[in-house]
């Protein structure tokens, strides 16, 4: 018999939000959980949610009582609630921790929001360059000269908010079997962000690391050996040889001294960098990956979206989920990888909006007379034969 | 030779990330001990090494575990390990048969084994997963490195710079293109690796509570950050998102990238709606709209640059403070200790 995946019998109801709440909810519904979208009435699909795989989809008018006493009804009997809305605004339609806990204290009500539920900006608008500006990591990020640059929407959004929700959704889970007892999660994505950069924080006072201006410093685009190279075809390679084992190799292959030590580097810095910037430019991308390739020099090809699957290692790991379509397509696959209870993301089934209303509803308990009631009077909306 | 390295410290939960609020006041039934952190009682041996792996074990030590850290005899790193907070550290020598039978036997009694080493490393010591699984058919065995533990290139060295590139995403998060770069050793190392491990090992000790069994998490860095970075992927050919020279996400769309002020410091501007765009023109006093940021970007980012010019940082916050502009301070890292929205949330101590 197949192992159970890991969140099997889990219930969650995610109410749709923008990218760090949906990215939550699918990674959850990769480990195994029922996740049930809470869409909006007026949603009609017309973009397609592709976080939303694997999902089941209930549209519901919030702006009507029956509409949010349906979710009250649904969150009785789920384990895991993910709120993506500003502080205050499901306590403004009677969903919030204290209704929710008391009708199921088993609930796990997660609130993932930019600044947190407490403070004086907890009702500031915001998006992730905000989040990751005011963790102090922005001003870290980005060549010396240039402007800080967050990497799109990585570090708060996904990062700082839906992976580190996931977690603590997990944590309260596992602490459940043990106290019997849901709990509020307040997930900051400023705090997320600056969660994950603990090392970054932490080691700002270590001369080898820090200390210098944004982007001449080791880690951040400062040292010729930590850096990436433009080749013969525009296309680029990461060098991040660190350690003098590795750069020795690396300067093997490129047919420099090998024995350059990091002192010497650091006396002519603008010299070795344009050393290494000519070699590079002397062979192609993939030319310099086979030359690497199962070597210790640290030097990988940057690879582009589009050619992440055919990359040899990545191909060889199925790191990337491919389907057979018409169109070239390929799904990170969920990570990490358990060896016992593997996740299974149901690549390309993707709800719409309302699809699941009828069902869902039925799996929890309504009438067939309820769940009428609720579809002639628009709290719900199904959808699941409409043609969109 | 065994030689204990205690460490007393409390842990600092003002650094914890989550808010237990313990909402119903009522007693449990059975007098279950309750407000306990969640991992209380949970042991973790973190074997130690560089950045993800110290990282794993700081956030299962934070959330209530007992982590013991080990480190070789006379291992002189190149930077000291910052990241062992609430964490115990014993020096084994591994090399010897005593040290390897200390470490055999620490995991006959533990719940979580966290591996920074390259694949088959462990194998050769005699502490392969299998055996130690035979040993102790609950244990959990967290093996982290950058490419995963099979393909061809699960031998080969590398750091965080590689992983992303090897994930597909470094050209986009870059918004470099002469030469991309990735935000220090954020996404592999930390979110991709440390970060993924953790939420690996839970799914896993969670598991366990219904299989009463382990197993072996082969954590990639270069997986767990291509998986962190889903929606790009999925995304890739929305051009609105994605275009590099005035995408959403380039680093040139005008209401969304960072600012200089006059006293060299920067803002944040994320001000994607329309409506806040509005409140970020009325408190820069422009005279444009929400269509000009459609219609002739280059300019509207001309304006903004010359406009952020003429004030410093502090004082645009002023102005920004009670408005919904999306207009946040780029704080720097020795500042955020001192922002009045961290001083409220407690989020940043000093060691």
């Amino acid at each position: 018999m197949a192992p159970l995946l890991p969140l099997a019998g889990i219930r969650v109801i995610e109410f749709a939000g923008l990218a760090p709440v949906p990215h939550c909810g699918m990674i959850l519904a990769d480990f195994g959980a029922t996740v049930i979208k809470v869409d909006r009435a007026d949603d009609q699909g017309h973009r397609l949610d592709r976080m939303s795989r694997g999902k089941q989809s209930v549209a519901v008018d919030l702006k009507l009582k029956e509409g949010t006493s349906l979710v009250r009804r649904l969150c009785r009997s789920s384990d895991v609630l993910i709120d993506p809305f500003r502080p205050g605004v499901l306590e403004k339609l009677g969903l919030g921790p204290r209704e929710l806990l008391a009708d199921n204290p088993r609930l796990i009500y997660a609130r993932l929001s930019g600044f947190g539920q407490t403070g004086p900006w907890k009702d500031m608008a915001g998006h992730d360059i905000n989040y990751v500006a005011l963790s102090g990591l922005l001003s870290t990020f980005g060549r010396a000269g240039q402007k800080p640059t967050a990497p799109v929407n990585l570090a708060a959004d996904f990062a700082g908010g839906g992976l580190t929700t996931a977690l603590g959704i997990v944590m309260a889970l596992f602490e459940r079997t043990r106290s019997g007892q849901g709990q509020v999660i307040d997930t900051s994505m400023v705090e997320g962000a600056a969660y994950a950069g603990s090392f970054i924080h932490m080691t700002q006072d270590t001369p080898l690391l820090w200390g210098q201006e944004r982007g001449n410093n080791l880690l951040d685009s400062g040292a010729a050996i930590y850096d990436t190279y433009e080749t013969a075809d525009a296309k680029f390679v990461a060098v991040g040889a660190l350690e003098p084992k590795f750069h020795r190799v690396l300067f093997e292959k490129l047919g420099m001294n090998p024995n350059a030590s990091i002192p010497e580097m650091a006396m002519n810095p603008e010299e070795f960098r344009r050393e290494l910037t000519e070699r590079f430019k002397k062979k192609t991308r993939d030319e310099w990956t086979h030359i690497f390739a199962g070597t210790d020099a640290c030097v990988t090809p940057v690879l582009e979206l589009d050619e992440v699957s055919s990359n040899e290692q990545n191909k060889s790991r199925q790191s990337f989920i491919t389907l057979d379509d018409n169109q070239p397509f390929s799904a990170p696959t969920p990570a990490p990888r358990l060896s016992r209870t593997p996740a299974h993301a149901q690549v390309g089934l993707y709800p719409k909006p309302g699809q699941h209303s009828t069902a869902v509803l039925r799996d929890f308990g309504f009438s067939t007379a309820e769940i009428e009631q609720l579809l002639s009077c628009g709290a719900a909306i199904d959808r699941a034969s409409s043609k969109l | 030779m065994l030689r204990y390295k205690t460490r007393e410290w409390l842990p600092e939960f003002t650094k914890n990330i989550l808010r237990q609020i313990f909402v119903s006041s009522s007693k449990s039934a059975t007098g279950r001990i309750k407000n306990q952190p969640p991992l209380r009682g949970v042991r973790v041996i973190e074997l130690a090494g560089l950045a993800p792996a110290p990282f794993c074990g700081l956030i299962l030590a934070d959330f209530g575990a007992s982590v013991t850290r080990i480190v070789k005899p006379n291992e002189d790193a190149l930077i000291e390990d910052c990241l062992t907070r609430g964490k115990r550290t014993i020096e084994v020598d591994l090399k010897t048969q005593q040290g390897i039978e200390t470490v055999s036997n620490l995991c006959f009694n533990a719940d979580i084994l966290i591996d920074p080493y390259r694949p088959g490393v462990l194998e050769k010591l005699g502490l392969g997963s299998s055996k130690l699984l035979r040993n102790n058919g609950r244990l959990i065995i967290a093996r982290i490195t950058g490419y995963g533990q099979t393909g061809p290139l699960a031998q080969s060295a590398g750091h965080d710079i590689n992983y992303v590139a090897m994930s597909g995403l470094l050209p986009t998060i870059s918004q470099n293109r002469q030469q991309p770069f990735p935000p220090a050793n954020l996404l592999a190392d930390f979110a991709g690796g440390g970060l993924s491990a953790a939420f690996g090992i839970l799914l896993a000790i969670f598991e366990r509570e219904k299989s009463n069994k382990g197993q072996v998490i082969d954590v990639s860095m270069t997986e767990g950050l291509a998986y962190l970075g889903s929606f790009v992927n999925l995304t890739r050919h929305w051009q609105s998102f994605w275009d590099r020279d005035i995408g959403v996400f380039s680093g040139n769309y005008p209401v969304y990238r960072t600012y200089k002020a006059a006293d060299g410091k920067f803002l944040a501007v994320g001000a994607l709606e329309n409506k806040f765009q509005e409140n970020l023109f009325k408190g820069l006093k422009l005279p444009i709209t929400s269509s000009d940021v459609e219609n002739r970007p280059e300019y509207v980012s001309d304006l903004l640059e010359k406009e952020f010019m003429q004030k410093a940082r502090d004082e645009w916050m002023e102005i920004f403070k009670d408005c919904d502009a999306c207009v946040s301070p780029v704080l720097e890292m020795d500042e955020v200790g001192e922002h009045h929205h961290h001083i409220f949330r407690a989020n940043f101590t000093f060691d």
